[in-house]
């Protein structure tokens, strides 16, 4: 019954006359600094003042208001509590707790008195920023969205005038209505409504969230919304949703933390946060500052940020530990203003992301210069492939860009049965070759002049790339030293620390840690039975001595589909040392996409910014602890991962788990803090901060929940799975994650009405849908066709790709070409394209006369229908039909007409979104690649397994069990 | 005459009462171990030492103890003591399984400093150590118990 009531209660308030505490709830989250006191104002323990205002309940406004002045609703305060954190253990329709403290164990008594009409309820500011706030609250709520669920369909149009009554005759918009089972009766007949119903429990608003309406999935063929999908925000008060960080560089699976581990086991979901800490960032969104003392917790050691609280002029409170620490001399002193108590010009306070440049006390040694070695592979393949010609070219285009001040220092070394040293000393000539070649117990011939200062010897090395291309024109060895190789450069750049590249052609079978051919895969996939453990623990040794000494191996792996090159196993090098892996498996000089994508990710490699000597550690608030770690690091103790190297194409997760419970706070906060040496030789710290609120009402987890996060924790848990146990057992976990968790909620919330069909709340419909594309995913697919190394590939990359690459690399997107229009693509300037509208992966969205184009993640396909009007040829590709388009087309022309300009700008607003190159690929429909697109299309029955409608089905008689 | 003096002793006192002793004492040894074991988890746990180190000092103990206690399973089973040995049995069952399970490794041991840190497997060293030193400290009890059987039997 609960479901099919009018959202009301939870909207009530907002259209009535200005009771303090109503109006003030449903205000905007005003801006920082205009409205609100600065946060240095704030510090003053609430209740009922400070800056405890209730967050704002945008749902309150947007669900439905009935018009002002219905005489039998229920009293505001009960409506402005469902969309608060609820009190610990508080159900009831208590009056709101306003002054609710930020971190601070709320008293055990519920009814706070409520603010006095006059104070810092704000309550006089006008109602016209209402719709300011609906406009932004799109992007902006986890619990608290507009009507829009936010995963769903467009913002509603900006309304500027129209009382919100008006405005929204029914609580949901017109493209969600098929999506929700649940639909509202008309909105005249809200205030009968009202007047008939007894006021509703809290638990019972708290259905009425736009997240929790629940969806039939069986009866919803359109579930994917057409916009991108977004992470939603967390619920926190106005003032710090706006300080919180980007959710591309921190984010949680849960916008809502279970107050307790049951509660956590009874939503069967994971609990995790996902990091990317050292994302190229721009200075707005991650300021540098140099703050004169470094104010952190005394007793754990947290970073101040924007979500500690000031419990009085000189004192605040941690939000890790709780305890209170001393507030600095002078903190209070704005230099601005020349004003004391005013701490607004602190920008640790105002950005969830901020970096400090470390004093001394920071450094166990002087700051290490930016040290690059690079081991080369020259067996047969290599120089075959012309990998070596490639290389040489790419690092002398860039060589003057590599990061580093003078005190930057290069060294190499190629190795095939033999390792082959480089004496680059400037005072020679030439450079020197010297060769060793008893691998037995390798001695190192002029330890010093190996690795050299780059300014000094930069002649050298350009000598020296010019010619090595051309020194093993007639090797004809397949033998590869590259265990030999790595402990060689170990030992050289010990004292220093920095960064060993390896290119690998082959598989490296001489020497020490040398590897056998394994048997192909192909039977153990048949029965499940598929692991992908290394098979000897001789690289992890070597990452582990490397992480210690402050050196991070990064792989480049070239081999073709069908060699066997043991990449479980000698991945293992950078997965420990912090190290990035790239494989090619297609890679030859003659062929020009895999050429084209070596030289760019080589040079964004060689270029791109580079952390040394760091470590991270992650703070959580007491009671919660990190359980699993997800990426590559070496965890050196339970909140602190050593990253010899940090490179900014890395992203990091951790599983949560929940030890005491959480139900004194009425936020958690998380903090991530990146110590490194930036390649300018400066010490740095990167403060990244997160806070949520924690909520005991499974309705608000529920609503909180962030899919996207999910799904990303989902795939990793799936690889360490495939990791430790075997493929068979990865995929099974998977798939009864669905089952559980449809379980769970049907169990938890649902009303029994519901409970005999297939459904999930608007936060997770998706799950089903991505859990599919997790198992046809190359890391997960029963698929034979794929050996192990592309699949340890893909395994790797889920481990490591920042949350948002990963999503695309998880679900690709597809967009029709043939219908862009300057209305969904381009932004109100006219020059910013935003996102066209993503199509779900069916070839029912296909037509026969149009072109999609799909980004994969790895790279970009054009599909052409068969009946594409020639018209539409000639515009896109500027040939005159159908037939014209060449089986390899692997770049579009750009026309002189508007659809040409949208697509490439398309396509290179992708590329320049994406930290790798993107390959495109026009593919006919007749065309022989046309597989290579199809197999993309998860929702259908691919050679990967079943269509998204078998596996909701399988799902079902499974539930019903 | 001292010689005769000592070997009539140990006559005396008879075979059962010097296994149990033997045994007795390696039981001591274990146990001390599993103390060990558990300082070192709860060192980790709280930061005190890093994985590379504690993987390295409890890989080192590993083969001993497992050895110990398979040497006193035999020892009990050669002489005959079939409860002991069936009380010892299981365990080295448990050891055996352990090991043929170890992650990938060329050195002896089973903890690989690159997954000691998660919390799944922390908690099982704990619960792990805990339940093996309540079970040296009852086998301890026993071979205890039975030492002085074997005493008061040969002394009357």
């Amino acid at each position: 019954v609960q479901s099919t009531l009018p959202p009301h209660p939870s909207s009530v308030q907002s259209t009535l006359p200005p009771h303090p505490s109503s109006v003030q709830s449903t205000l905007p989250p005003p801006p920082i600094g205009q409205s609100f006191p600065p946060p240095g104002g704030h510090s003053h323990p609430p209740p009922p003042g400070g800056h405890s205002l209730p967050p704002p309940p945008a749902g309150g406004q947007s669900i439905l208001p009935p018009p002002p002045g219905s005489q039998s609703l229920p009293p505001p305060p009960a409506g402005g509590q469902s969309m608060l954190p609820p009190p610990p253990g508080g159900q009831s329709i208590l009056p709101p707790p306003p002054g609710a403290q930020l971190f601070h164990p709320p008293p055990a008594g519920q009814s706070f008195p409520l603010p006095p009409p006059g104070g810092q309820s704000s309550g006089a500011r006008p109602m016209t920023q209402g719709p300011q706030y609906t406009s932004s609250g799109g992007m902006t709520s986890g619990l608290v969205g507009p009507p829009t669920m936010s995963l769903v369909g467009p913002p509603p149009p900006s309304h500027s005038q129209a009382p919100l009554a008006q405005r929204y005759p029914h609580s949901v918009p017109p493209g969600t209505s098929e999506v929700s089972t649940t639909n509202y009766p008309p909105g005249s007949q809200y205030p009968s409504y009202g007047q008939t119903q007894p006021p509703l429990t809290l638990m019972q608003k708290q259905l009425q969230l736009p997240e929790l309406q629940p969806v039939n999935l069986l009866e919803n063929r359109n579930i994917l919304p057409t916009q991108p999908l977004e992470h939603p925000l967390p619920s926190l008060p106005g003032h710090l949703v706006s300080r919180g960080p980007d959710p591309g560089v921190f984010c949680c699976s849960m916008n809502s933390i279970p107050a307790t581990s049951s509660l956590l086991n009874k939503m069967k979901l994971p609990l995790a946060i996902h990091i990317h800490p050292f994302k190229d960032s721009k200075a707005k969104s991650c300021p540098v500052i140099n703050p004169s003392v470094i104010v952190r917790c005394r007793v754990c050691r947290a970073y101040i940020n924007p979500y500690v609280s000031f419990t009085d002029a000189r004192h605040w409170r941690c939000n890790m530990c709780f305890r209170t620490n001393i507030v600095p001399e002078d903190y209070d002193y704005n230099p601005h203003s020349g004003k004391r108590g005013d701490r607004s010009h602190h920008t640790e306070l105002k950005h969830s992301s901020v970096e400090y440049i470390a004093p001394s006390e920071y450094m166990v040694r002087p700051p290490q210069p930016s040290v690059y070695f690079f081991i080369i592979d020259v067996s047969y393949p290599a120089v075959e492939s012309g990998l070596l010609g490639v290389f040489c070219r790419t690092l002398l285009d860039n060589l003057s860009r590599l990061p580093g001040d003078g005190r930057t220092m290069v060294g190499f070394l190629t190795y095939d049965h033999a390792l082959h040293f480089y004496n680059l000393k400037s005072s020679q000539t030439q450079p020197q070759m010297l060769v060793v070649s008893d691998l037995s117990d390798v001695f190192i011939p002029s330890p010093h002049s190996l690795l050299v200062n780059l300014r000094e010897s930069k002649e050298l090395v350009k000598n020296l790339l010019e010619d090595l291309p051309k020194m093993f024109t007639d090797q004809r060895g397949i033998q590869s030293a590259l265990g030999a190789a790595l402990q060689v450069a170990e030992k050289l750049l010990h004292p220093i620390g920095g960064r060993i590249t390896v290119l690998q052609s082959t598989l490296p079978n001489y020497g020490p840690g040398a590897l056998k051919m394994k048997e192909t895969s192909t039977s153990a996939l048949k029965k499940d039975q598929l692991s992908t453990s290394a098979s000897t623990d001789f690289y992890k040794k070597i990452a582990l001595e490397c992480s210690a000494q402050q050196i991070a191996v990064d792989l480049f792996v070239f081999s073709n589909p069908t060699q066997f090159i043991d990449l479980a196993t000698i991945s293992t090098v950078a997965k420990y040392s912090s190290g990035q892996i790239h494989y090619y498996p297609d890679f030859h000089h003659t062929k020009e996409i895999p050429t084209k994508r070596v030289e760019r990710d080589l040079k964004r490699y060689l270029t791109r910014n580079i952390g040394f000597e760091s470590v991270m550690r992650i703070r959580c608030t007491e009671g919660l602890s990190l359980h699993t770690f997800h990426g590559n690091f070496f965890v050196r103790s339970t909140d602190l991962l050593s990253l010899p190297n940090v490179n900014p194409d890395h992203g990091y997760c951790m599983n949560l788990a929940i030890d005491e419970s959480l139900k004194d706070y009425s936020m958690v906060c998380f903090q991530a803090a990146l110590l490194y040496t930036s390649y300018r030789g400066e010490r740095r710290i990167r403060v990244h901060s997160l806070c949520l609120p924690v909520s005991d009402q499974l309705p608000q987890l529920y609503a909180g929940i962030n899919l996207l996060a999910t799904t990303a924790v989902l795939a990793k848990m799936g690889v360490d799975r495939v990791t430790t146990a075997t493929l068979g057992d990865a995929r099974d976990a998977l798939l009864n994650t669905v089952q559980d968790a449809t379980k769970a909620y049907r169990s938890n919330i649902a009303s029994s009405m519901q409970a005999s069909q297939f459904t999930l709340p608007s936060s997770l419909k998706l799950l089903p849908l991505f859990c599919l594309s997790l198992l046809k995913h190359p890391a997960f697919t029963l698929n034979a066709g794929i050996s192990i190394d592309p699949r340890v590939q893909a395994m790797n990359l889920i481990l490591t790709l920042p949350l948002n690459y990963l999503l695309v690399n998880i679900y690709p997107r597809l967009y029709a070409l043939h219908t862009l229009s300057d209305k969904d693509t381009l932004d109100r300037e006219g020059e910013d394209i935003v996102s066209p509208p993503v199509l779900q992966l069916s070839a029912e969205k296909l037509s026969r006369n149009g072109v999609f184009l799909m980004d994969y993640g790895k790279g970009m396909y054009i599909w052409v229908g068969k009946e594409t009007p020639p018209p539409t040829i000639k515009q896109i590709f500027g040939l005159l039909h159908f037939g014209a388009i060449p089986e390899l087309m692997c770049e579009i022309p750009l026309q002189d007409n508007p659809l040409s300009k949208l697509i490439k700008m398309l396509i290179y607003q992708i590329r320049s979104s994406r930290q790798h190159f993107m390959p495109l690929q026009v593919i006919r429909e007749d065309g022989p690649q046309r597989l290579l697109f199809i197999n993309y299309l998860l929702e259908d029955k691919t050679e990967d397994g079943t269509s998204y409608y078998e596996l909701l089905s399988h799902v079902a008689r499974q539930l019903n069990k | 005459i001292e010689y005769n003096n000592l070997t009539n002793c140990v006559k005396m006192l008879g075979a059962d009462f010097f296994v149990f002793l033997l045994v007795m004492v390696i039981a001591i040894g274990l146990l001390f171990m599993m103390v060990w074991h558990l300082i070192m988890v709860d060192e980790l746990k709280n930061d005190y030492r890093n994985p590379v180190d504690f993987s390295s000092n409890l890989n080192m103990l590993i083969l001993p103890e497992y050895g110990l206690h398979v040497f006193i399973t035999l020892l009990l089973l050669g002489f005959g003591y079939w409860f002991t040995f069936a009380w010892n049995a299981p365990l080295v069952g448990y050891h055996v399984w352990r090991y043929l399970k170890r992650p990938t490794m060329s050195g002896i041991g089973v903890y690989d400093p690159t997954v000691v840190m998660n919390r799944t497997n922390l908690t099982f060293y704990s619960r792990e150590g805990f339940i093996k030193l309540g079970f040296y400290v009852i086998s301890f009890l026993i071979y205890l118990y039975n030492m002085m059987v074997a005493l008061v039997v040969a002394l009357t």
